[in-house]
């Protein structure tokens, strides 16, 4: 009797199987394209932001679709997520999730999988989360359950059914669902991941609820991916797709082992564009989420104090010429953060090209033709810089202003010179600056540009001050003592004058989004007050010594607040105010204003943009819904959901 | 026996420099302007961690910390590098929290050790034989073109040699596969690229090793008892001459088993080079000293081999 029923099942499947083949009656539809090589396939990790989750093999409650008129390319577009509500302070996020979601192995997708994901990213299990590249350093109690302080459960998120997810925040986010697009936003499969911690994320293990589930990956050559027959949802007709990390792409793709290649260099590009049959299969695109330029030193040489030396040496760029001769047309000139056609970039002004008027400045700045400047430092790294050498050659024949190059290994510069925010080592002069988003969100939309108020915008004798606190506030880490009130004595009396002073920038900042944030509860005089009652409450040597070095660091940070605060220009308090009225509504409307404060932060001159660079590929002629990733780790391709192979 | 006790002891003494290594190359990062040591090398590819408070940064160092085994003094973190390390076990590398160094390379080494091994062997059967042409046609044009090629061999950047192969071989004849490491035909390329360089300098050591053989008094002797030309090159000459030649084969090989980076890339060859080359420019700091750790440790061991060889090649050499 079983065995006739096994028969019986088994003859169905088989039939099935055979008519399905028989009704499509074609090929497989199978997809090559280049790709970063991978470490692996644990979406919370930064290092697997490409393999994202939006769209190809996980996807959460919010993806990207493709739309070419939007920043970056892409728009934002619900995908396990049906509707959302969020609380007046925009802090309470309520989302109904749709019910037809499954995971590859058929289980459904239900707001209890993204609770215990996100619990499980929070928690010390993940000792290494970068929790800078996600939207779970917004959750309530987050930083605390990290630290392990606070149980996973204390989590802002909670499944208030199977179909409804609630998220609450810490501070009120209006672009949570941009947030909730990328990588470390995304469920995983509970069961496989307990039954396997180290190895559930392998090809052939692996439970996905994406379009697309990884089969085979060689590190270092290639991945596999094939259709997930469970997905519900919207996707293009290709059912294989091979990534291949690295080769000679161009040359892949003629001999049709790749559907698409970047072009990596002026001499492929030539070679591309004057091919008859490559050159129609050309396309390009600006990586408009960039821009590349430079940036002073952030080092303590009182010659940055110059305005007219930083907006001189800023006007004498031919950066047309630059794109012409050195970029060989793989890039735009670019004299402000965001490109023209762009809804930010078209509401900037750039910064001309005019070396009269660049002269002039430079004679007022107190250096007529160049006279009596001293050689400035240009940090690069790796095998010399084309676009260093022309920015170099420009100044000293536009202004006769001497500069010379400094090569340094690239760990060290990308660390200590590029992107702490002082490096005392560091001579008058510059670095190379490439800013990118990593994702859509707000922040993200000055590009980095806002490192100007807070790290450059003010004299420079307040940069050493604010340098020197920071290294007093490590120190204060492995203080001993504060074992007796006199120790206290000193903090007490800082604390009040201190306080003084604070009380006053409360009473006098007109912006009241600053304020707020000044007097949210805790205040840093709370914090103190209460580690010196807790202090006096102590038992032990050990715990009285730890609050008052907790103490003396709420101390220090006031204290480079207020030497911030106070000595930077107005017009750094102004772009910082700017920044708090854009990250304080929702994305649309803060795209609207967001250039108020990116012109006040390129109007001092410290971050200069030159070009932007594009993006060139060949491309199969059938394939469509290619999507270019232009992040941070672009350019590439990714989501691969919207892939269409034509017949 | 000699040859066990010998063997014994030069494990030994590769165990001690092995450790004498490790030491230095912490010592020297340590000392490196920089921090290899610290989350700096998330802060430069974040540029967002400004945003941060120092608290939540400090949770961030924390986790990182605890993750790498940095949270303990120097000493210790050798001492502990170094009782894994013999197990190896390397723990997981910056640029992938995934999975442990000791899997990554599990996976990658036998694809290395196969195209060491066949690019090693193709240059000996070409580089040998070419070179023993050479040294018998001396100063005529034969032996002044075997010379040419291969010091244009030596010259021309190895994967110049590739790109131009592919472009032949793949765009225009397409007879091979531009890429990949499965089929004998995606290996035809890379194997002859990396053969390249090791072949032209296996050619000229042998040419003139076998140079300096020929006019030695022993093969004079063999000619006057009536050897043939054959018989005294094969038996005499060719085996005495080997010697400095398999002593620049060792070396050679070892640094192939450590990958050849831009060959890897080129071909996609899933090799070693790829994952070690960024180790020391991304200050990724655990991968930069297991690959420290196995290139001296390939580069001992094959050292010992050939001083092993040596002893067959020629019966004089006595282990003491």
């Amino acid at each position: 009797m079983r065995s006739k029923k096994g028969l019986i099942i088994l003859f169905v499947l088989v039939s099935v199987l055979l008519l399905s083949g028989v009704i499509n009656g074609q090929k497989e539809k199978v997809v090559s394209l280049p790709f970063w090589d991978t470490p692996g396939l644990v979406p919370y990790y930064w290092q697997a932001q490409h393999i994202l989750a939006q769209g190809t093999i996980f996807e959460g409650l919010y993806g990207y679709a493709p739309d070419p008129k939007s920043l970056g390319g892409v728009k934002v577009v619900p995908v396990i997520a049906q509707s959302y509500k969020v609380s007046k302070d925009y802090k309470v996020w309520t989302f109904k999730l749709r019910k037809d979601k499954k995971w590859s192995n058929g289980d459904p997708v239900t707001a209890k999988d993204f609770e215990w994901s996100f619990k499980y990213y929070a928690s010390p299990k993940i000792p290494d989360l970068p929790a800078w590249a996600g939207p779970l350093q917004f959750f309530e109690n987050f930083w605390a359950v990290k630290s392990g302080a606070v149980d996973p459960d204390k989590l802002g998120v909670k499944a208030l059914d199977d179909y409804t997810l609630e998220i609450r925040l810490s501070t009120p986010r209006y672009d949570m669902k941009e947030w909730l697009c990328v990588a470390q936003a995304v469920p995983i499969h509970r069961k496989t991941v307990e039954a396997d911690p180290q190895n559930w994320w392998r090809p052939g293990k692996i439970v996905v609820n994406g379009p697309y589930i990884p089969v085979s990956w060689t590190p270092g050559k290639d991945m596999v991916l094939v259709k997930n027959p469970n997905y519900v949802g919207e996707r293009g007709n290709v059912d294989r797709i091979v990534l291949k990390f690295g080769g000679l792409g161009i040359q892949q793709y003629q001999a049709g082992e790749l559907d698409a290649a970047l072009i990596n260099n002026v001499a492929e590009y030539r070679y591309v564009t004057s091919d008859p049959k490559l050159s129609k299969e050309f396309h390009e695109d600006v990586m408009d989420c960039f821009w590349n330029g430079y940036q002073w030193s952030r080092g303590f040489d009182p010659i940055m104090d110059n305005e007219k030396l930083r907006k001189a040496l800023a006007m004498a760029i031919d950066r047309e010429k630059l794109c012409k001769d050195v970029l060989g047309g793989r890039a735009l000139p670019l004299n402000k953060y965001w490109p023209d056609g762009n809804p930010i970039g078209d509401k900037l002004k750039g910064i001309p090209f005019d070396v009269n008027q660049a002269k002039k400045l430079l004679a007022e700045a107190g250096y007529p033709n160049g006279k009596g400047l001293k050689t400035l430092v240009f940090y690069i790294t790796g095998g010399g810089d084309p676009v260093v050498e022309f920015i170099v050659d420009q100044w000293k024949k536009n202004l006769g202003v001497n500069v010379i190059i400094e090569n340094i290994e690239s760990g060290l510069y990308w660390n200590s010179y590029v992107w702490p925010s002082f490096s005392p080592d560091a001579k008058a002069g510059f670095t190379v600056m490439g800013a990118p988003m990593n994702n859509l969100e707000i922040g993200a939309l000055f590009k980095n540009s806002d490192h100007t108020p807070w790290f450059f915008d003010f004299p420079t004798s307040a940069r050493k001050r604010y340098y020197e606190l920071q290294q007093e506030q490590d120190a204060w880490l492995r203080k001993d003592g504060g074992l007796t009130e006199a120790d206290w004595k000193p903090l007490l009396e800082k604390r009040n004058t201190l306080y003084e002073t604070y009380k006053k920038i409360v009473s006098t900042e007109p912006e009241k989004l600053w304020v707020a944030e000044l007097t949210k509860s805790p205040t840093w005089y709370e914090r103190f007050d209460e580690l010196y009652e807790k202090w006096k409450a102590a038992k032990t040597n050990a715990d009285k010594t730890n609050y008052w070095r907790l103490a003396g660091r709420e101390i220090v940070g006031q204290e480079i607040f207020q030497n911030w605060y106070l000595n930077m220009t107005e017009r750094a308090r102004n772009a910082i105010r700017w920044r708090y009225r854009a990250v304080n509504r929702p994305f649309s409307e803060a795209v609207k204003i967001v250039h108020y404060g990116l012109q006040l932060m390129q109007d001092a001159y410290y971050m200069v943009p030159v070009y932007l660079a594009k993006a060139q590929w060949v491309q199969n002629p059938k394939l469509e819904g290619l999507m270019l990733y232009k992040f941070s780790w672009g350019p590439g391709f990714f989501n691969f959901k919207w892939l269409n192979l034509k017949d | 026996m000699g040859l066990l006790k010998y063997i014994l002891r030069r494990l030994f003494t590769i165990f001690v420099s092995i450790i004498v290594v490790i030491i230095i190359t912490y010592v020297l990062m340590w000392l490196a302007p920089g921090d290899f040591f610290n989350i700096a090398q998330f802060q430069a590819s974040a540029g967002k961690i400004a945003t941060l408070t120092p608290e939540q940064l400090q949770v961030l160092i924390k986790g990182f910390e605890e993750k790498y085994g940095l949270n303990v003094p120097l000493w210790k973190q050798i001492w502990n590098y170094l009782k894994d390390a013999f197990r190896f076990k390397f723990g997981p590398s910056f640029s992938n929290p995934n999975e442990p160094i000791e899997v990554q390379i599990a996976r990658r080494f036998p694809v290395t050790a196969t195209l060491a091994i066949l690019a090693m062997a193709l240059a000996v059967v070409v580089g040998i034989p070419l070179g023993v042409i050479a040294a018998l046609k001396r100063n005529t044009w034969v032996d002044y073109v075997t010379m040419f090629i291969s010091m244009i061999g030596s010259i021309i950047p190895a994967y110049l040699i590739g790109v131009i192969m592919v472009i032949i071989f793949s765009v225009y004849l397409r007879w091979l596969p531009t890429s990949g490491w499965e089929t004998p035909k995606q290996m035809i390329m890379p194997v002859i690229t990396v053969a390249v360089g090791p072949m032209a300098i296996i050619a000229r050591f042998t040419r003139s090793s076998l140079l300096d053989v020929l006019s030695q008094d022993y093969i004079r002797t063999a000619y006057a008892k009536g050897g043939t030309d054959r018989a005294v090159i094969m038996r005499h000459a060719l085996r005495n001459s080997l010697l400095p030649v398999v002593t620049v084969i060792g070396p050679q090989l070892a640094f192939l088993f450590t990958g050849t980076v831009w060959i890897e890339n080129l071909f996609r060859v899933p090799g070693l080079g790829q994952l070690f080359v960024n180790a020391a420019s991304m200050r990724d700091y655990p991968l930069l000293v297991t690959s420290t750790f196995i290139l001296s440790l390939s580069v001992m061991l094959m050292n010992l081999l050939v001083d092993i060889i040596y002893a067959f090649l020629d019966p004089r050499i006595k282990y003491q």
